[in-house]
């Protein structure tokens, strides 16, 4: 391991160029609103409600299931831009603490869909593997 | 057994096609994977291994800056009934900054997403990259 404690930045992607600046705030608005999947059948996320609260995000899922969907409650979210001197928002990430699980939410925006990728952890389940469950959404 | 949807069950709940107290497995995933983009100014190539418990990444990253140390991997399937990967997740941090990995295989290649997140005061906005790696021998 050659890195120090002090390094200010990891890679190249981390520091800004030269004749570049880092923007005030991050546009957050191509990421508001409902978004539905866009498989109707999914086992999955069905929906998911982005809101921004001041300069932040907040996120609410709702998983699918029978007979009602679940709602997993609101949670503030992590936004992240595509790069570091970026006014463009890439997507967000947040974990959901359950009593028998921790279910972390990645999502990115390209063109219209928001991927989202969840990575569910039980805990001391004994019975169920940890998955991944990859999904599209569409407003 | 709880259930926050409908893929969280499982789909034959009797005894014997239960996981039972086994992980999943990452080890058809051990081993170097390179960045298929050569001019990278994040992650050039990261080592997947095995550790006396669970599972560690090691990634090397451009500038010179070397390696960034070995974490602690967490391996996912793609679904409950399943014991062989699919994809992982590994944090570093590093105090002033803190970069969760999540990664699917596809095709040959494993998607390793970066969401970079400072901690420090530098004012530096958190940021997300994409970038795909290959397997060498």
């Amino acid at each position: 391991m050659t890195y120090t404690q002090n390094t200010v930045c990891l890679n190249d992607n981390s520091r800004i160029n030269p004749g570049h600046q880092r923007v005030a705030k991050l546009d957050l608005s191509s990421l508001i609103g409902k978004w539905t999947n866009t498989n109707p059948a999914t086992g999955g996320i069905a929906e998911i409600y982005v809101n921004q609260v001041k300069d932040a995000l907040e996120i609410q899922v709702f998983g699918a299931r029978s007979p009602d969907s679940c709602d997993w409650g609101v949670r503030p979210a992590t936004a992240y831009a595509y790069e570091i001197a970026g006014e463009i928002v890439a997507g967000f990430e947040l974990t959901y603490e359950f009593e028998d699980q921790q279910a972390l939410v990645t999502a990115i925006h390209n063109r219209g869909v928001l991927v989202i990728h969840t990575y569910h952890k039980f805990k001391d389940d004994g019975l169920r593997t940890n998955y991944i469950c990859k999904e599209f959404f569409h407003q | 057994m709880q259930a926050i949807k409908r893929d969280d069950q499982m789909t034959d709940r009797r005894p014997e096609f239960a996981n039972a107290g086994v992980g999943v497995d990452l080890s058809h995933f051990l081993g170097t994977w390179i960045n298929t983009f050569r001019d990278t100014r994040s992650i050039t190539r990261f080592v997947l291994d095995q550790a006396s418990a669970g599972w560690t990444i090691t990634a090397y990253v451009s500038d010179g800056v070397g390696d960034l140390g070995a974490a602690e991997v967490v391996p996912f399937a793609p679904n409950v009934d399943s014991r062989q990967a699919d994809g992982f997740t590994a944090r570093y941090d590093f105090g002033f900054l803190e970069m969760l990995l999540a990664a699917y295989y596809t095709k040959g290649l494993i998607v390793v997403s970066q969401y970079t997140r400072f901690k420090d005061e530098s004012g530096r906005p958190d940021y997300f990259n994409r970038e795909f790696f290959f397997k060498t021998d």
